[in-house]
């Protein structure tokens, strides 16, 4: 009995606290504002005392919606939560005049800004958004989902180096990390900016970020290595240039963004260009700003990045050069909508956050992202750019190449690097994915045999990447859970006048089934074999996500029959020692190298 | 050497730049461009040599580095 009470206690508190943490929809939406909508038959004169009464008893001042919601009775106050709550408490008369009284969400996005030709979007600050005051303001990094990237990835580890006006550790630089640079105009080691152009490029690429000031950065644990080769007046030549892009794959720049362009073709720079590539550098350029088919240099040639930008609205900016030498486009301003980042005001350098427009703008956004996949595990250059156009937002009708492989998208690249890589991140994110990563899961597992469990969750996680880093096209989600540990927290749940079996079937594990009716620990030898498995598939095999499952059992299988063997060895029949574990042992080879099979084969199909 | 005839310009590019729209709509970045020019709307004929060895942050167009200038409005 008292460990029924502890079982239920403990999910009680478990889906307590999972919703407890649960944001729903409504929390989502953040309220000042209470809408108060009287009853369609309401005399006038009642309403009236109603408001009346609400503003001297509470002190709001109730005002109509609209000059629209007179007819509908639809009153909106200043009011939070507590208020709300008090007044559905302390005034029952109010409650039975009214259709509704509830919080005046504010929903996604607010008023754009009337005086400019585009929309743009202000946004609210969410819980999980960080606490740059104004983070609400950079619809461009809204725009490539940063937030979501950022649940994973902020780009440590990584040195991108700025080629640009140069740039200054401004206010909001207070905790990003500075690699020396150089300055290649006034040849000297302290690369300042006397321009601004390259601070706010240098923001868009790793701006601090979640320090109570000013706006955020794309990458914004990436380090940045400062390299001036623009003049105050925004010119430099092309030897610097060059100079400079060799000077950053020496000193282990990992990601080169050159927000700059002109001039005709050069060996020099293409020489330059090569060298930094082989040496596993990625270079992003931004297309240039004459609104003209094809790229200007840097960004035409062969090795470099060329980004072409887009605005709030997400069309082609008025500027942006489009068609060859667009590899990818990202947010750059235009139609009157601007980047937002701090940078140094040229007169003087106090810092200043300002919106800029320009391809130049567009190119650090692609080049944080890039920061974020190489900090994801992909190093290869050739990769990293085939991860960025992958995981874009493709553009279906895009007949002039105005935005190459699409639009840029943060989250889904790094997500997209990070699968075939094996880490920690990438172990809770496929922990996330598949469902695993649930608080009521664990809570409840420390009464069904947590360990054994984990041991299971490890072992698919294994299997699983050993059978997508072979044949990635195969998705196995559902039956690797049924094969592996089964929704296990269902075994601790328990209610009253209802038999418990179910829940201890649903909480099984495929080859615990056999015994979880009988409610021992016993293993089944028909359940907890190969057998079952190895018959669905066969069954289902016509069947697309039939044998996907199918594979995935059989794997889930494997991992438990195989954590079973080491841990809890006892078969019906067969006693408990060295004849069950020998037992387990070979099915669970059997239903690994039958799932690798059936996968080899699903995969050989799906590409046929 | 060249010689070009048309309006100048800021274009509200990057940190803002002086550029000369010549009358067939060619667009010349005006790099350090001098002061008696800095007057958007500004007619004017430029002699001088278009720099390619010359990349910029505002990538505009060609650089026109500017010998001589005469103000025609």
């Amino acid at each position: 009995m008292r460990r029924l009470l502890l079982l239920c206690c403990l999910f009680v508190t478990g889906i307590g606290f999972a919703l407890y943490n649960f944001q729903g929809l409504a929390t989502k939406g953040q309220f000042d504002s209470i809408a108060v909508d009287f009853r369609e038959d309401l005399p006038k004169g009642e309403i009236e005392s109603q408001l009346k009464q609400l503003q001297s008893k509470f002190g709001v001042a109730p005002e109509l919606n609209s000059k629209f919601s007179e007819s509908d009775h639809l009153y909106t106050f200043k009011g939070n939560k507590a208020l709300l709550d008090q007044i559905k408490s302390q005034d029952p008369e109010l409650l039975k005049d009214v259709e509704s009284i509830e919080p005046n969400y504010i929903y996604g996005l607010t008023d754009p800004t009337p005086s400019k030709d585009v929309n743009e979007p202000e946004y609210i600050h969410t819980a999980s958004a960080p606490n740059d005051p104004m983070y609400n303001k950079q619809w461009h990094l809204h725009n490539i989902n940063a937030e979501q990237a950022w649940e994973t990835n902020k780009g440590s580890g990584i040195t991108v180096a700025v080629i640009d006006t140069g740039v200054t550790k401004t206010t909001d630089m207070d905790k990003t990390e500075f690699v020396p640079g150089y300055d290649f105009v006034n040849n000297k080691t302290n690369a300042d900016d006397d321009n601004g152009h390259g601070t706010h490029v240098a923001g868009s690429v790793a701006q601090s970020t979640n320090n109570s000031i000013g706006v955020a950065g794309v990458a914004y644990q990436a380090k940045i290595m400062p390299l001036k080769v623009l003049s105050a007046a925004g010119g430099g030549t092309v030897s610097d240039i060059a100079e400079s892009i060799k000077f950053a794959a020496d000193k282990g720049a990992n990601v080169i963004n050159m927000s700059l362009g002109g001039g005709g073709e050069s060996a020099l720079m293409k020489e330059a260009i090569d060298y930094a590539h082989n040496k596993g550098v990625v270079i992003v350029a931004a297309a240039g700003n004459e609104n003209q088919s094809s790229a200007s240099y840097p960004a035409r040639y062969n090795h470099i990045i060329g980004v072409a930008a887009f605005d709030a609205k997400g069309e082609k900016a008025e500027f942006s050069n489009f068609g060859a030498g667009v590899d990818i486009a990202a947010p750059g301003g235009g139609h009157g909508s601007r980047v937002w980042q701090e940078t140094i005001d040229p007169d003087g350098g106090a810092p200043q956050v300002i919106g800029l427009q320009g391809t130049s703008m567009a190119a650090p956004h692609v080049a944080g992202v890039a920061a974020m996949i190489m900090s994801a595990g992909v190093k290869d250059p050739n990769a990293v750019q085939q991860v960025l156009q992958e995981s874009v937002r493709k553009i279906a009708e895009d007949p002039l190449n105005h935005y190459g492989a699409g639009q840029l998208d943060a989250s889904a690249a790094v997500l997209m690097a990070a699968r075939g890589q094996i880490s920690f991140n990438d172990f809770f994110r496929w922990l996330h994915e598949n469902g695993y990563l649930n608080l009521r899961f664990w809570f409840d597992g420390g009464a069904v045999a947590l360990l054994p469990k984990i041991l299971m969750v490890l072992g698919s996680y294994m299997f699983a990447f050993l059978v997508r880093y072979l044949f990635p096209s195969v998705s196995l989600a559902t039956g690797l859970i049924t094969g592996s540990s089964g929704l296990f927290f269902m075994r601790g749940f328990y209610m009253f006048d209802l038999p418990q079996a179910p829940f201890r079937m649903m909480g099984s594990s495929l080859a615990e089934m056999g015994n979880a009716i009988a409610g021992n620990n016993i293993l089944n030898p028909l359940f907890a074999s190969a057998l079952i498995p190895a018959l669905l598939l066969a069954l289902l095999w016509g069947h697309e996500t039939g044998k996907r499952f199918a594979i995935g059992l059989l794997l889930g299988t494997s991992a438990c029959l195989a954590v079973n063997m080491v841990y809890a060895p006892h078969v019906w029949m067969l006693g408990d020692g060295l004849l069950p574990q020998v037992f387990l042992g070979v099915n669970a080879a059997l239903c690994f190298v039958l799932a690798k099979f059936a996968a080899k084969a699903a995969t050989a199909e799906a590409q046929a | 050497m060249i010689t070009v005839t048309g309006l100048v310009e800021k274009k509200d590019i990057g940190m803002g730049v002086w550029a000369l729209v010549s009358e067939d709509g060619q667009t010349y970045e005006l790099l350090s461009c001098p002061k008696d020019l800095r007057q958007a709307g500004l007619k004017v004929t430029v002699s001088g040599a278009i720099d390619d060895q010359v990349m910029t942050a505002a990538a505009i167009g060609p650089v026109l580095a500017i010998s001589s200038f005469e103000k025609l409005s």
